[in-house]
């Protein structure tokens, strides 16, 4: 349509990476060890309730889920562009095919997650404990009933907090509740054991691995041939890996996040973990591809791109806000004893205040209403300073929002410095990107043997 | 020569993008502001080379937003959680909030209220996005004496149509109809009200 001023790909776009990649994924993988390291140090030393190990395992989990969904992110977005037939893309995609084929390396780091399960320690998942701890003298013999009797004891002491009872003195709610672990970790036992997270994580790995990797390798061998049915190949299997997606995060994300707190669920929460990935993965996107711009790495990415993806980063930012607060609303409103100490410890209860009150207020307007009001101009996303401030914000409050997931069990009473986990973080992250450059050293840096490579390179938005 | 009172204007036809592009930013810088560029679809570049700035529907979408905005948590807090003696007035007398006490929350509970707030912050924009639109555009437009012009029906199959109006302040028919032909245009007509 518009014969005027056409771009066309520079020369050294169409080389592939090689050893400036190499180079790039050798300092990100000293780089991300030395964050685990640090991290492993930072909560031996740290101050907290437990011992350091039992910090390092909830520490360590925030890394590895804050990696996991950078890297998830990714893969979906490599998935809904081809679903979509998105043209704008092309010239972005293979730095994002990049990170979501990178998702296999991260299973590496999936061994210190199934080292803590299999020790027995009940850390940082209490049904993975040897011995389940059982309220009351050990030995003493748990009539039947009594389980059922302990979940009218949460739910009157549910019920009489909202009339402003601290600290109740009938009964012992700690013992209450730790009679509702006993019990749900007994039932749920089919699901939640160590035998079943190793497989059901197996499976997600093989399952993102290929995807990944299958994504990339049939984009690299387009730049080869120039051929157009890779194209309609890649578009074919795109439903089907999208809804493979969507089964594998849902059950990541109720295995290794949600099981953290076994007496609760919530049909939300694979959703509300997906909302955040596309934050942090779109947020990654734009800086990486800001850093490999400012490298001369790639020239051809304009404001035009930075405007889509930000765009998208807009858009996540409101889905998260919805995505939260249904699933805050409906256990709010329904008030169901189960349901509600996972929102008393992460500081959501205006009656029982904790470390994480200010916290959760900062999610509210950090993670929503600040970034809503920022991204919501035109003028923000299409200026690059503002935009990188953006995605920098937004990683951020990623970061925050993974932790306020992960931490609130193994400490809530007060706040826990995140040392630790902004370490690990760090360290984990630093790995996926390590193995996202590691990708990149065989290819070039755009696709640019895609057919639609000229639609994205003279992309306009109105 | 026809009298200009009676003239809406001059159009001259393009069957070329590149051309019709051309043309739009020199009638631009030609100095003419009453002129419009008529085409079977969308060109990139059109608005920056006939000098369009920036719609102002955001802001009017903003605005009516935070109305509803606004409109919906007054609604919910005047009827769930009237602040003592406020009530509206009416001819068949004051109207009071109708509290109810739902599952022992209190009255004035924001999360119960956002569902009304959202919804009403997204119908407000809507509307304000929909009739605005409208308005800016001066729609719904039944006439224009351009639909009159032979070639005119071209414009939604192969033609580019690029019609100074005869309000424009520079408007002089020879010069018009001089100045299209001189920037390519296959046919320039003059075209009465």
């Amino acid at each position: 349509m518009s014969q005027h001023a056409t771009t066309t790909l520079p020369e050294h776009e169409m080389q592939p990476l090689g050893d400036r990649a190499r180079r790039w994924s050798l300092r990100l993988a000293v780089v991300g060890a030395a964050g685990l390291i640090a991290g492993f140090i930072a909560a031996m030393i740290m101050p907290g309730e437990g011992t350091g190990l039992q910090r390092f395992a909830f520490s360590y989990l925030t890394g590895f889920a804050f990696a996991l969904s950078i890297g998830l992110g990714s893969l979906l977005l490599v998935l809904t562009t081809h679903l979509f037939r998105a043209g704008w893309v092309i010239v972005v995609r293979r730095v994002i095919e990049c990170h979501a084929a990178a998702v296999s390396v991260l299973s590496v780091l999936l061994i210190p997650l199934l080292i803590y399960v299999f020790s027995g320690s009940g850390w940082p998942y209490p049904w993975a404990a040897a011995v389940v701890p059982r309220h009351g003298e050990p030995g003493v013999h748990v009539e039947p009933g009594h389980d059922e009797q302990s979940v009218h004891d949460v739910a009157a002491e549910i019920r009489n907090s909202k009339f402003e009872i601290r600290n109740s003195d009938y009964g012992d709610p700690a013992a209450a509740t730790a009679s509702m672990m006993d019990h749900m970790i007994h039932v749920k036992r089919p699901f939640l054991n160590a035998g079943v997270f190793t497989l059901l994580w197996t499976a997600c790995f093989a399952c993102w691995s290929i995807l990944g990797v299958w994504y990339l390798r049939s984009s690299a061998a387009q730049d080869r041939s120039g051929d157009p049915h890779l194209t309609n190949q890649r578009e074919k299997f795109a439903p089907l890996g999208t809804l493979l997606f969507a089964a594998t995060l849902t059950l990541a994300a109720f295995i290794g996040l949600m099981s953290l707190d076994p007496t609760w669920y919530s049909t939300m929460f694979g959703v509300y973990y997906f909302s955040g990935s596309m934050i942090g993965a779109l947020a990654t996107i734009i800086l990486v591809l800001m850093v490999l711009q400012n490298a001369g790495v790639i020239s051809s990415v304009n404001i035009e791109h930075y405007h889509d993806l930000g765009k998208l980063l807009f858009a996540f930012v409101v889905f998260w806000a919805y995505i939260a607060y249904s699933q805050y609303m409906l256990i709010w409103y329904a008030a169901i004893p189960v349901e509600q100490p996972w929102t008393i410890v992460r500081g959501l209860s205006t009656v029982h205040h904790n470390g994480f009150s200010y916290f959760a207020l900062f999610m509210l307007f950090g993670h929503f209403v600040l970034p809503f009001l920022f991204l919501l101009s035109r003028h923000v996303k299409r200026h690059r300073v503002m935009l990188a401030i953006g995605a920098a914000w937004m990683l951020f409050m990623h970061g925050a929002d993974v932790f306020w997931l992960v931490l609130p069990p193994y400490q809530h009473e007060t706040f826990p410095l995140p040392l630790p986990e902004i370490l690990c973080m760090i360290g984990a992250t630093a790995v996926l990107l390590a193995g996202a450059a590691r990708y990149a050293a065989g290819v070039s840096v755009v696709a640019y043997g895609d057919p639609r490579l000229k639609d994205s390179l003279n992309f306009r938005n109105y | 020569m026809a009298d200009e009172a009676k003239i809406f204007g001059v159009c001259g036809e393009f069957d070329d993008v590149t051309a019709a592009v051309r043309a739009a930013r020199a009638v631009r810088e030609a100095g003419y502001t009453r002129f419009d560029v008529y085409s079977p679809f969308p060109i990139h570049g059109i608005d920056s080379a006939m000098g369009i700035r920036p719609t102002i529907l955001p802001w009017i979408v903003l605005a009516c937003g935070l109305t509803g905005c606004l409109t919906g948590l007054g609604l919910a807090i005047y009827t769930m959680a009237p602040p003592p003696e406020f009530t509206i007035p009416s001819p068949w007398g004051p109207i009071p909030g109708y509290p109810l006490l739902i599952s022992g929350k209190p009255l004035l509970s924001l999360p119960a209220f956002i569902p009304i707030v959202f919804e009403l912050t997204i119908l407000f924009s809507a509307f304000g996005a929909v009739f605005g639109m409208l308005l800016l555009n001066r729609l719904p437009m039944l006439y224009r004496p351009l639909f009159r012009q032979g070639g005119f029906k071209r414009v939604t199959q192969d033609r580019i149509v690029i019609a100074i109006e005869a309000i424009d302040p520079q408007f002089d028919e020879m010069e018009v109809t001089a100045f299209l032909s001189a920037q390519g245009a296959a046919d320039v007509q003059t075209v009465d009200k």
